[in-house]
C-alpha cells in the first residue's frame, strides 16, 4: 500500500470513529435548543433552524418567553435535576476522594511488595470487576433496607465505593508496576518505606493518579443502576436517577436533551483539562 | 572507604542457592569486578554487600566490624544501579540530594558536596536537568555523582553500562576506572561482560551457579584460569578445547586423540597420565602449518577480519569448533581442509570429572 492510500485509509477510519461517537451526541444535543413541534417534525431537521434556551431555564425551574409570545413552561422535574445535580456532584467528589486515598496504598502494596496469598487476593479483587452490578444490587437493596441506609448519600456512596475501588486498584496496579525500581535508591539514600510511599512514588505517578481519580469520579458520576434503585425520589437523588423522571412523564424531549447535555459538561471538563496526562499513561 | 571482608555467605531462596559458601576480602581502595553469566549469583552477592538482601548465613565485615544486619544507608554504602536508575521526577540536583537528605549534614556543607561531587564528573551544567533530558552517559555520570557525594564506604556498581552503546561504555569505563583510582575508594563492579572486567578490573571474580569460581587479578584470570569455565568465559575469542588421553611414553608426556597427538611441555609436562583429559589452547597461541602428526587436522567454517588480524573458524576434528589466528587478510574458501599446531607448553589441562585444572605433581 502506498502511503497515499494508506492515509486515505486512516482518514475513512478516523471519520467512521468519529461519526460513530458523535452523531448520536449531536442529535440529542440538538434536541436541547429545539422545540417540541420541531421535534416532532418529519422529515426531521438536522439543526435547530430557530435555537433557544427555553428547555434549560425550565429544567432549572423557570419559565420561557420566546420571541413569538409562547411561554414555555417550567419543568415539574426541576427540582429533582437541581437536587441531583448537587448530590451527583457531592457524592462524586467523596467518592473520588475515598477511592484515591485507600487506592494509592492497596495498589502500591499489590504491585511492588511481596506477601503471602498476593496471587489469590489480587484475583479477589479482579473478580470483584468482573461482577456486573445487577448481580448484587438485590442483597444490597435488602441489606440497605434493614440498615436504614436506602435514600441516602452514605448508602450509595459505600455502594459506588464497592466499584469503583476495585476498578481504579486494578488500572493503578498496572501502572505501578511499571514504574522504574526507585524503592532499591530510596533504601541505599535511607528513606523508609512510608517515606518512599508518600513523597517519592505518589508525585512521581501524579499523572497516573490523577487519572485513576477521574475514573472514579466518572464512575460515580455515571452510576445509574443502584441510584434508580437506592436513592430516586429521596432526598439523595443523583442526576441519572432525576433525570430518568422524564422518562416517565408527558414527553419532553427537549428537557430531557438539555438535562443531559449538562450531565456532560464537568467529564468534558475533565477529560479536556487533563488529556495530558491521560496521553502520559500509555494505555496503548 | 572501607575493607570488605565476607565470611561463608550462604543465600538460598526457597530451595534455590543462589550464593554458597562465599568467601572473598576486598581490600580499601580496590575495584573488584564480579563476573559471571546471569544468573551466577553476582548481583545477588552485591546486594547482600549493599544491605538491600540479607545472607541466609554468613558475616560481611568493613573494616572487621560486623554489618550483616545494618541498613545499606547505615552501612554508608553508595550505588550505581542497572541503567544508571535515578528518581525520574527530580533534577539532577535534587537526585543527587537525595543522597545526603538523611545524613544530617548542614545545608550549606550539602551544598559544597554536591557542588563539589559535580565538578568531580564533570556535571555541573546539568544540575538543573531532569533525568529523561539527559542522555545516557549524561544520566550515568549523575548517577557516578549521586554515589560519590556520600564519601561512601564503598562504591557499588550492578551493570550501570549495560544499556548504553558501545562506544559510550568504552569511554565510560575508562572514566569510571579514573575516578576510582582518584578518589581512591572501595569499588565493586558486576557485570557479564568479559571486557569489561578485564579492562575495569584490579582483581576479578568469577561466579558461576552461585559460586566463586577463581578470584585474581586479570592477567592471572586470563594466564592461568583454576576451571574449565573460566578458561572458555575469559579471553577473546575464546579459548579452544580439545579432549584425548595423557599417555606417557619415553618419559615424554603426550596428548593423544585419534586424530593427533602433541607432546606437552611447561609446568603440565609433570602431569600424571590420565584417561580423559580436556586440553584448552588460546587462539593465539596456534598458528596454521603443514600436515603432521602433531598438526590438527581442521576444515574452514568461516572467516572473521579484524584487519591486524584474522579469526579462522573451523570444525574440529571431533566436531568442536576450534579458532585459529592467522595473518590480516587470510583467506581461504569454507570447506578447505587446513592444519594448525601450538607449543605444548602453552596448553591448560583439565579434568573433565571435576572441571578443574589438573594437578600437577612436585616431583615425578
Amino acid at each position: 500500500m502506498t502511503a497515499r492510500t494508506k492515509s486515505i485509509w486512516l482518514a475513512l477510519a478516523v471519520a467512521v470513529a468519529l461519526l460513530w461517537t458523535f452523531l448520536p451526541m449531536y442529535w440529542t444535543v440538538k434536541y436541547a435548543f429545539m422545540t417540541k413541534t420541531e421535534i416532532a417534525r418529519f422529515p426531521p431537521m438536522l439543526y435547530p433552524h430557530q435555537p433557544n434556551l427555553a428547555a434549560f431555564f425550565n429544567v432549572f425551574g423557570f419559565d420561557y418567553t420566546a420571541y413569538d409570545g409562547t411561554v414555555y413552561k417550567a419543568s415539574g422535574q426541576a427540582k429533582q435535576i437541581i437536587l441531583g445535580l448537587r448530590n451527583s456532584l457531592v457524592v462524586a467528589v467523596i467518592v473520588t476522594a475515598i477511592t484515591t486515598v485507600v487506592v494509592v496504598p492497596l495498589a502500591y502494596v499489590f504491585a511492588r511488595l511481596d506477601f503471602p496469598l498476593k496471587g489469590k487476593l489480587l484475583a479477589a479483587i479482579l473478580l470483584s470487576v468482573s461482577l456486573p452490578p445487577v448481580s448484587t444490587l438485590i442483597p444490597f437493596y435488602t441489606l440497605y433496607v434493614q440498615l436504614g441506609l436506602t435514600g441516602t448519600m452514605t448508602g450509595l456512596i459505600i455502594v459506588t465505593l464497592t466499584i469503583t475501588i476495585p476498578i481504579v486498584a486494578w488500572m493503578l496496579i498496572g501502572f505501578f508496576r511499571n514504574l522504574p525500581p526507585v524503592e532499591l535508591l530510596a533504601r541505599v539514600d535511607g528513606f523508609s518505606r512510608l517515606y518512599v510511599l508518600t513523597r517519592i512514588i505518589v508525585p512521581m505517578a501524579r499523572s497516573g493518579i490523577m487519572v485513576a481519580a477521574v475514573i472514579a469520579f466518572l464512575f460515580s458520576w455515571n452510576e445509574y443502576v443502584y441510584a434508580q434503585i437506592l436513592v430516586t425520589g429521596s432526598r439523595a437523588v443523583t442526576l441519572p436517577a432525576a433525570m430518568s423522571g422524564f422518562l416517565f412523564q408527558v414527553p419532553e424531549p427537549a428537557q430531557l436533551a438539555a438535562s443531559l447535555l449538562l450531565s456532560l459538561l464537568p467529564p468534558f471538563f475533565i477529560a479536556f483539562f487533563l488529556q495530558k496526562h491521560i496521553a502520559e499513561m500509555n494505555f496503548a | 572507604m572501607a575493607r570488605i571482608e565476607l565470611r561463608n555467605i550462604v543465600k538460598t531462596y526457597g530451595g534455590f542457592n543462589a550464593v554458597q559458601n562465599l568467601d572473598m576480602k576486598i581490600e580499601d581502595g580496590e575495584l573488584l569486578v564480579l563476573l559471571g553469566p546471569s544468573g551466577c549469583g553476582k548481583s545477588t552477592t552485591m546486594n547482600m554487600i549493599a544491605g538491600l538482601t540479607n545472607p541466609t548465613s554468613g558475616q560481611i565485615l568493613f573494616d572487621g566490624i560486623d554489618v550483616t544486619q545494618h541498613s545499606p544507608h547505615e552501612r554508608n554504602i553508595a550505588m550505581v544501579f542497572q541503567s544508571s536508575l535515578l528518581y525520574p521526577h527530580l533534577s539532577a540536583h535534587d537526585n543527587i540530594y537525595m543522597s545526603l537528605k538523611r545524613s544530617g549534614l548542614s545545608k550549606k556543607e550539602i551544598e559544597a558536596r554536591i557542588a563539589r561531587a559535580a565538578e568531580t564528573v564533570d556535571v555541573t551544567r546539568l544540575l538543573d536537568k531532569l533525568p529523561s533530558q539527559l542522555s545516557g552517559g549524561e544520566r550515568q555520570r549523575i548517577a557516578t555523582a549521586k554515589a560519590i557525594v556520600r564519601e561512601p564506604a564503598g562504591f557499588l556498581l550492578d551493570e550501570p553500562l549495560s544499556a548504553l552503546d558501545a562506544a559510550l561504555r568504552l569511554s565510560l569505563r575508562a572514566e569510571l576506572v579514573n575516578l576510582q583510582k582518584r578518589i581512591h575508594t572501595t569499588m565493586i563492579f558486576v557485570t557479564h561482560d568479559q571486557i569489561e572486567a578485564m579492562t575495569m578490573g584490579d582483581r576479578i571474580g568469577v561466579m558461576r551457579n552461585g559460586r566463586l569460581e577463581q578470584i585474581g587479578t586479570p592477567t592471572d584470570i586470563y594466564n592461568r584460569p583454576e576451571t574449565l569455565f573460566v578458561a572458555g568465559f575469559v579471553g577473546v575469542p575464546p579459548m579452544n578445547f580439545l579432549t584425548g588421553s595423557l599417555e606417557r611414553v619415553d618419559g615424554k608426556l603426550w596428548l593423544v586423540n585419534p586424530s593427533f597427538k602433541v607432546e606437552i611441555t611447561g609446568e603440565f609436562s609433570r602431569s600424571a597420565p590420565m584417561k580423559e583429559v580436556v586440553l584448552g589452547i588460546r587462539p593465539h597461541l596456534m598458528r596454521l602449518s603443514e600436515a603432521g602428526t602433531s598438526a590438527l587436522p581442521l576444515t574452514v567454517y568461516a572467516i572473521e577480519q579484524l584487519g591486524n588480524e584474522a579469526i579462522v573458524i573451523c570444525d574440529g576434528p571431533a566436531g568442536e569448533k576450534i579458532r585459529v589466528i592467522a595473518p590480516p587478510g587470510f583467506t581461504a574458501p569454507i570447506g578447505t581442509q587446513l592444519h594448525a599446531t601450538f607449543e605444548g607448553a602453552a596448553a591448560h589441562l583439565f579434568d573433565p570429572a571435576t572441571e578443574r585444572v589438573i594437578a600437577v605433581e612436585e616431583n615425578i
